[in-house]
């Protein structure tokens, strides 16, 4: 229906309509307006969106080839890169974005845990204190507590990151590929983690150029190719993401 | 005049015997020092962190002139500072000059491009997944800041360490705006200058013996951490 009006909006300009599809619908989490990102002053731009919104309830799989700007994207959507051109509205809470190569901190496992109660404040600090031996026996790190976290195998630096989020209870958790080099066991324990996390009111982003139980959990479907964004609602198995281009069974919009 | 070697085992005794009056040398250059480079660290790291992570109008021309300031002479901070601190001097009113405050200030102002410059390289060669992670995990800009600080430890160390080194050797500013006033402001450069001219070799070879003991130790100081800023991974 939006995209509908959108194109009889390019057909013929309607200020009033123009206005009432700049706001963003109610329950959208995140709006994208007319967002554009180019590395250099004069260089091609890396994507150019003309909008797109994450509305709740949606868990995305961001896809695209190498360099196509999914990194790039999440970072804009966690302001931890600056908005060149456009705007990103944002109508929730915490967003977090969890590094393809998690940072750890110097320190015991336990200690890369407490960072984040010690950022928590009252209530929220009490639960994450109460949660921290649950979480440690989610993720299997309950052995490794008081190891040094730069120690960790890449699984475990992965589920340790994880745990950290899980800790913080985003609104928002972005995970750029977070299966990737990972075994099962380790994507298992991952998804046992996010999948508490959604079931406590969390969307999730994930990108991957691979199916995983990860991406399993995402209904919809975000794809840049050419420097456009587009989306894709995955209506069955994921695996007719991964084909959508020739896919009936997705609704297929173009931003 | 004495042997060299006579003259070493005096200042030997010197030192050795805890004269009071080189005792004293020593205790207002350490003071001195050590003042004016904790009054610039902070200074200094935030300067440093702000070139480092933001892209502002000016910042080129920032570090331009950083690097402009640490090469000039200690004798020209010292000039301009006199001539600021002199009674004739904008700054006259202050009555700073020929006191252990004037020499703060010119070992601050000496030390600040250095630590600046230092800072900045650190800053600029963190990994900037610290700074994010910590953002991203709730914590405070100034707690991300301390973040990226412990990521870049031994840099810095090495940044305090080489701006002692800079500001505890310096003669020229300290000589000008200390005044080389004896128990007060006489450090261990000046001394040494004047007590060359007098002849008075042995209290001279002495303070220099300090001197080059500290350098030996700072430099040390500074092989150590870097040898384990090499190992600091994650």
């Amino acid at each position: 229906m939006l995209e509908q009006e959108l194109k009889a909006l390019k057909q013929e300009p309607n200020p009033r309509l123009e206005q009432r599809l700049k706001q963003a619908p109610a329950c959208a989490l995140l709006t994208l307006d007319h967002l554009e990102h180019r590395w250099l002053e004069h260089s091609q731009s890396l994507f150019d969106i003309e909008q797109m919104h994450w509305q709740s309830g949606e868990h995305i799989w961001l896809q695209g080839a190498n360099g196509s700007g999914k990194t790039t994207l999440m970072r804009l959507l966690s302001h931890l890169e600056p908005v060149q051109k456009g705007s990103i509205r944002s109508a929730h809470g915490r967003i977090c974005y969890l590094h393809q190569t998690p940072y750890l901190f110097a320190g015991s496992v336990e200690r890369n845990l407490m960072f984040v109660i010690r950022s928590l404040k009252g209530d929220e600090r009490l639960g994450a204190k109460e949660a921290l031996d649950h979480g440690l026996e989610l993720a299997k790190l309950t052995a490794l507590r008081q190891q040094s976290a730069v120690t960790l195998s890449g699984g475990e630096r992965q589920r340790l990151a994880l745990l950290r989020a899980w800790l913080l209870q985003p609104d928002l958790l972005l995970l750029d590929e977070p299966a990737a080099n990972l075994d099962d066991d380790s994507i298992e324990l991952m998804y046992r983690l996010v999948t508490d996390l959604i079931a406590k009111g969390c969307v999730i982003m994930v990108s991957s150029h691979q199916t995983n139980q990860l991406t399993d959990l995402c209904n919809t479907c975000w794809t840049i190719h050419g420097g456009s964004l587009t989306r894709s609602e995955i209506t069955q198995h994921q695996d007719h993401c991964a084909s959508q281009n020739n896919s009936p069974s997705q609704k297929r919009d173009t931003v | 005049m004495a042997s060299l070697t006579e003259t070493f085992v005096a200042a030997v005794e010197l030192l050795v015997s805890g004269d009071k009056a080189l005792w004293t040398i020593i205790a207002v250059s350490f003071n001195v020092s050590f003042t004016a480079l904790i009054l610039a660290i902070v200074p200094a790291t935030l300067i440093g962190f702000a070139l480092a992570y933001w892209r502002f109008p000016g910042r080129w021309l920032l570090l331009s002139l950083t690097h402009t300031l640490m090469a000039v002479p200690t004798v020209v901070v010292g000039l301009i500072l006199f001539m600021l601190l002199s009674r004739a001097g904008p700054l006259g009113d202050w009555r700073l000059l020929f006191t252990q405050n004037a020499m703060v200030v010119g070992q601050f102002l000496l030390c600040l491009p250095l630590l600046v410059s230092m800072t900045h390289s650190a800053f600029q060669g963190a990994d900037k997944r610290a700074w994010e992670t910590a953002k991203m995990l709730g914590a405070s800009p100034i707690r991300c800041l301390w973040v990226l600080m412990i990521e870049v430890r031994y840099a810095l160390y090495s940044s305090f360490i080489a701006a002692f080194a800079r500001i505890i050797a310096e003669v020229g500013c300290a000589m000008m705006v200390g005044g080389n006033i004896l128990n007060y402001t006489r450090s261990i450069t000046t001394a040494i200058a004047l007590e060359t001219l007098k002849g008075e070799y042995a209290q001279g070879v002495a303070l220099g013996l300090v001197l080059f003991l500290l350098a030996m130790l700072l430099n040390v100081g500074m092989g150590l951490l870097r040898g384990k800023g090499q190992l600091a991974s994650r």
